[in-house]
């Protein structure tokens, strides 16, 4: 007796919803992303056993290793970082301004930029690395 | 004559590259996103010029000099100079957070210009971390 065999089907594997979660999750790391805008800015943090983990700010001042002063990614002179800062917090509810100095800066180059921005209306927050 | 019309395939559109598109953004969001929080510290730095009756009290402000090789703390000016560990805890013993008046948290930091950031900023937060309300001195343009 010769017994027939059926063809066995190749399993299929419904792919059509992958792209469906795919671009759930695109969404959401297009949401919750903060882009690098300061990867160009050589800044080393300064250490200090006394900080806590904070929020990413929106306004950011980076005085860099040179002394060069990067308001949002854009370079500024100290004598218009006053006025330019005014014109950024102005209508914010959220006056924190986010100051990264390089370490190794000495404090004649960083008084300038400390006194203008005390000037304006802006709450300081120092950023550095925890210990 | 009868015409024999082929029967119409269903039309389907083939979605099995889309998901490879989605799956090659979710990586590119992947690499570029920061998840990593920063740290630091918020310091309320008072603006503008010290009231007349502020300047009277002056004298009983703790005061922390900072040159590029010592620190010293407290109100007299013969204080003697500490490390940073000793500074944190005199900061510590002083108990600033609970003192009633901004006057009586205030610290002076009175800092030299060849000082490096990095010491100013461990002071400074230490500072802030025991409650203190740091206040700079600056001295006028005529007096330098």
């Amino acid at each position: 007796m010769i017994r027939r065999r059926r063809r066995r089907q190749s399993p299929m594997i419904p792919v059509a919803s992958m792209g469906d979660i795919a671009f759930l999750l695109i969404i959401f790391f297009m949401l919750v992303s903060n882009f690098v805008k300061q990867s160009n800015i050589e800044v080393t943090n300064p250490v200090s056993p006394d900080i806590d983990t904070i929020e990413p700010l929106q306004v950011t001042v980076i005085l860099d290793k040179n002394g060069v002063i990067w308001l949002q990614g854009n370079v500024v002179p100290v004598d218009a970082l006053e006025g330019a800062i005014g014109i950024i917090l102005e209508g914010r509810k959220d006056k924190r301004v986010e100051l990264k100095v390089d370490r190794n800066l000495a404090m004649d180059q960083v008084k300038p930029v400390r006194n203008a921005l005390v000037a304006t209306d802006a709450r300081l927050v120092l950023v550095g690395d925890a210990e | 004559m009868t015409i024999k019309r082929k029967p119409k395939g269903c039309t389907e559109i083939d979605v099995s590259a889309f998901s490879d598109i989605a799956f090659l953004l979710i990586i590119f969001f992947i690499l570029t996103t920061s998840l990593a929080r920063i740290a630091g510290t918020t310091v309320d730095i008072p603006a503008g010029q010290p009231p007349k009756d502020q300047a009277k009290e002056e004298d009983k402000v703790k005061t922390i000099n900072l040159s590029a090789t010592q620190i010293r703390y407290g109100s007299e000016e013969n204080a003697p100079a500490l490390t940073m560990e000793e500074l944190r805890e005199k900061l510590i013993l002083d108990d600033l957070r609970n003192k009633p008046t901004d006057m009586e948290r205030m610290v002076i930091i009175e800092c030299s210009d060849d000082v490096e950031y990095e010491r100013y900023f461990q002071v400074l937060t230490a500072v802030s971390k025991a409650g203190g309300v740091v206040a700079i001195l600056e001295q006028d343009e005529e007096t330098q």
